[in-house]
C-alpha cells in the first residue's frame, strides 16, 4: 500500500501525475475529480511535452453544467504515471485550461483513470490509499 | 545553472508564479517537491511557456503554480461534472 499526501488548505484536491511526450516527461498537479469523465490536459502543457493538435484522435467537445460547450481534442500520450501505476499509451483529451490556470490547475484526473484503481480516501487527514 | 533550492525557498522567491523546475526531488508520497532548481518561472501562463518551450527542453522537469491556489472571494471552484462528446462536423 502507498499513502499520499493531498493537501487540505487547497479547496479542491490536487494530485501529482507524470506524464510522457516526445519532449520527455512533465511532472505536474491534476484536480482529483471523480465527476469529469475522460482525463483532461492543458494543451499549453501537452504542447511543451511535443505534443500538437496534429496529433489529435478526434475532435472533442467538453460539457459542463452550464455554459457554452468549448472544443478540444482526444490525444493519446505515451504515458502517465499515477501513483506509482504506469498508465501505457492512455487517451485523455486536450483542452484549453486557460480559466482554470490561474487557480495553478493543469488539469483533471478523471473517472477513466480513478475508476481503475483500489483507492481509499482518508480525508480529514488529507490521505489517499493506494492498494 | 541556477541554484538548488528548497521548497520553501521557492515558495518565498516565486509566490504566486509558474514555476518549471529540473533536478528536483519529489518524495513520493509528498504533495510538493522538497527542493529543485528552478528553470522558468513567470507570473503568467503564456510567458510561462513562452519561457518553458525554449530549446534545448529538460528530459524531466515538473511544471507547478507556487502559492495559494484558492479562488477569489465569491467564486466556488467546481471542475466536476465535465462530459465529453463528440464533435459534430
Amino acid at each position: 500500500m502507498q499513502s499520499l499526501k493531498i493537501n487540505l488548505e487547497e479547496e479542491i484536491p490536487l494530485v501529482y501525475t507524470v506524464a510522457s511526450g516526445p519532449m520527455g516527461k512533465r511532472r505536474l498537479k491534476l484536480v482529483f475529480d471523480t465527476g469529469c469523465g475522460v482525463t483532461q490536459i492543458d494543451t499549453a502543457l501537452l504542447e511543451n511535452l511535443g505534443y500538437s493538435a496534429a496529433d489529435g484522435i478526434e475532435r472533442v467537445v467538453v460539457r459542463g453544467p452550464a455554459g457554452d460547450p468549448h472544443e478540444g481534442y482526444t490525444l493519446q500520450l505515451s504515458g502517465l504515471l499515477v501513483f506509482g501505476h504506469l498508465l501505457p499509451s492512455p487517451i485523455i483529451a486536450a483542452y484549453d485550461f486557460e480559466n482554470f490556470a490561474r487557480f495553478g490547475i493543469h488539469g483533471l484526473l478523471g473517472w477513466d483513470v480513478i475508476k481503475q484503481l483500489h483507492i481509499e480516501l482518508v480525508g480529514p487527514k488529507g490521505l489517499l490509499k493506494i492498494f | 545553472m541556477a541554484q538548488k533550492m528548497t521548497w520553501n525557498e521557492i515558495r518565498q522567491l516565486y509566490n504566486r508564479e509558474w514555476i518549471e523546475l529540473v533536478d528536483y526531488d519529489w518524495p513520493e508520497e509528498d504533495s510538493d517537491p522538497s527542493a529543485g532548481v528552478v528553470r522558468a518561472h513567470a507570473s503568467d501562463r503564456n510567458t510561462f511557456y513562452s519561457l518553458a518551450n525554449r530549446e534545448p527542453r529538460p528530459k524531466d522537469s515538473a511544471i507547478l503554480f507556487v502559492g495559494d491556489t484558492a479562488a477569489p472571494k465569491g467564486t466556488i471552484m467546481c471542475a466536476s461534472l465535465m462530459r465529453l462528446e463528440h464533435a459534430k462536423s
